[in-house]
């Protein structure tokens, strides 16, 4: 059976439509769920897609934290299921503590949209069970708050465990030691800033984020009941 | 399965070297049909059936600021594509069926001749254009020598093509109406080219092919010896040029 993946929907999400084809692309379903949703029904894995969830008013992910499906995330992230944030699903996840630290605005106060090349740090994530770590994946970002930020403990604690996901190897926004991804204590919850599905295929200028969508629809299917 | 014919000229190094002298012959008209198109402020160009990206050069100089895509079916041309545009994008996929990319301008030069279905490749590349979209086509119509071994060439590259499916003088082609477009340009010009440089670009040709051609043996060395004394005469390719101008319909 297919994995499902869920896709949550704010008002300003803007990406739900380009993580879906590229989900439907590798074989999986895609399933929306609304931002006023008391559940993420019988999805395998969520995905919180990038854009400007509400608006982005006072600072973004600050009002999409509270949207009723957010609790219903954060109880599938608590059972272990793999919940994954990009761009603004990111800075949305961090804002509802499912991941330590923050994103501020771009070191240089610009909008950035560009191809930025990743360095894989960890492959025992669910976005990068089938990545090895030193890969470069070429994939662009799309952001104006992308510069991670978080306190020296935290740091010492993603270092020390091994939770730095994917750094960039041109830090194009001030990321505090060139982080673009991290996952939470129990490695299920993945946030990153660049956008993985819009580098799914050769037409696209790059099919390097492919091998991480991968790897969450094996995530996803490994939750599949037989 | 794929109404793509197999490309006659192949992607051997003696095939890309050819190439090379094809787009020297070819990109002053092509040049020129480029400046003759009507006002476009094209944001998505797609090259069909690129090969090593000359075409996509002379695009990116026409189009500064657009994004550029080559397509192409062999993967080898492609790589050659990549590192001689580095600002272009490419990618490997098969041109004869629905587009997947969107596009403001379409262009292919010498190419529906290849193919086994001219024409719904044409109609599948209009239906991607975005409105007020472009389909720039070039093809040649006919070849024009004195030369006796001139013309038995032509006999025998026109049958290689054929015998693979395509129509080496696809210029009929851009006969077809499509849907929703109308034509923006209409011609056919009279193309000369050294006759030094035919023989270089006929001998490769048929170096590639080898036993497909009667007499090759003869050929290729009458052909080399021509490239090399390059005497001052011409030949002519008549090549049509057309485009044509989707509208919101």
């Amino acid at each position: 059976m297919s994995p499902r993946i869920g896709i949550v929907v704010f008002p300003g999400t803007n990406c739900e439509l380009d993580i879906a084809w590229a989900v439907e692309h590798l074989g999986g379903i895609s399933e929306m769920l609304w931002h006023g949703d008391a559940t993420v029904r019988d999805v395998d894995a969520v995905v919180v897609p990038g854009g400007f969830a509400h608006g982005d008013y006072l600072r973004t992910g600050a009002i999409a934290r509270f949207s009723p499906v957010m609790q219903a995330v954060a109880s599938f992230a608590a059972d272990g299921a793999p919940v994954v944030g990009i761009c603004n699903g990111f800075q949305v996840l961090c804002e509802a503590h499912l991941l330590p630290g923050a994103l501020q605005k771009n070191a240089g106060l610009k909008f950035l949209c560009e191809t930025t090349e990743l360095r894989v740090e960890t492959a025992s994530t669910p976005l990068t069970s089938e990545a090895r770590v030193g890969d470069l994946l070429r994939i662009p970002i799309n952001h104006f708050e992308g510069n991670y930020v978080c306190d020296d403990a935290t740091l010492a604690r993603l270092r020390a465990d091994d939770r730095v996901v994917v750094r960039y190897a041109n830090n194009p926004n001030g990321s505090l030691d060139d982080i673009a991804g991290i996952c939470s204590e129990a490695r299920n919850v993945v946030g990153l800033m660049p956008h993985p599905e819009r580098a799914s295929d050769a037409l696209l200028g790059s099919a390097d984020g492919v091998v991480l969508l991968r790897s969450l629809l094996a995530a996803a299917g490994a939750r599949v009941p037989a | 399965m794929s109404g793509r014919a197999g490309y006659a000229f192949g992607d051997s190094a003696l095939a890309r070297e050819r190439l090379e002298i094809v787009a020297d012959t070819f990109a002053a008209p092509t040049r020129s049909l480029l400046e003759a198109l009507p006002q476009h402020d094209a944001r998505y160009v797609l090259d069909l059936g690129c090969g090593p990206g000359f075409t996509t050069m002379l695009l990116s100089e026409a189009f500064p600021r657009a994004w550029i895509t080559g397509l192409d079916a062999s993967p080898a041309m492609i790589a050659d594509a990549a590192s001689r545009v580095p600002a272009a994008h490419f990618a490997v996929e098969d041109v004869t069926v629905p587009l997947r990319l969107p596009a403001d301008v379409v262009y292919a030069r010498l190419l529906l001749g290849h193919l086994r279905d001219p024409s719904s490749a044409l109609a599948h590349w209009a239906r991607a254009l975005r409105a007020p979209g472009l389909l720039v086509c070039e093809e040649p119509v006919r070849y024009l020598s004195d030369n006796p071994v001139f013309r038995r060439y032509e006999r025998d590259v026109t049958r290689v093509v054929a015998a693979r499916g395509g129509t080496l003088w696809a210029g009929d082609v851009l006969d077809d109406e499509l849907a929703r477009c109308t034509r923006a340009l209409d011609r056919v010009i009279h193309h000369p080219v050294r006759l030094g440089r035919a023989a270089a670009m006929f001998w490769r040709h048929a170096a590639t092919w080898g036993a497909e051609i009667d007499g090759a043996d003869e050929l290729i060395p009458y052909l080399r010896e021509l490239e090399s004394a390059d005497p001052p005469d011409h030949v002519i390719w008549e090549l049509r040029q057309v485009a044509w101008v989707k509208w919101t319909g």
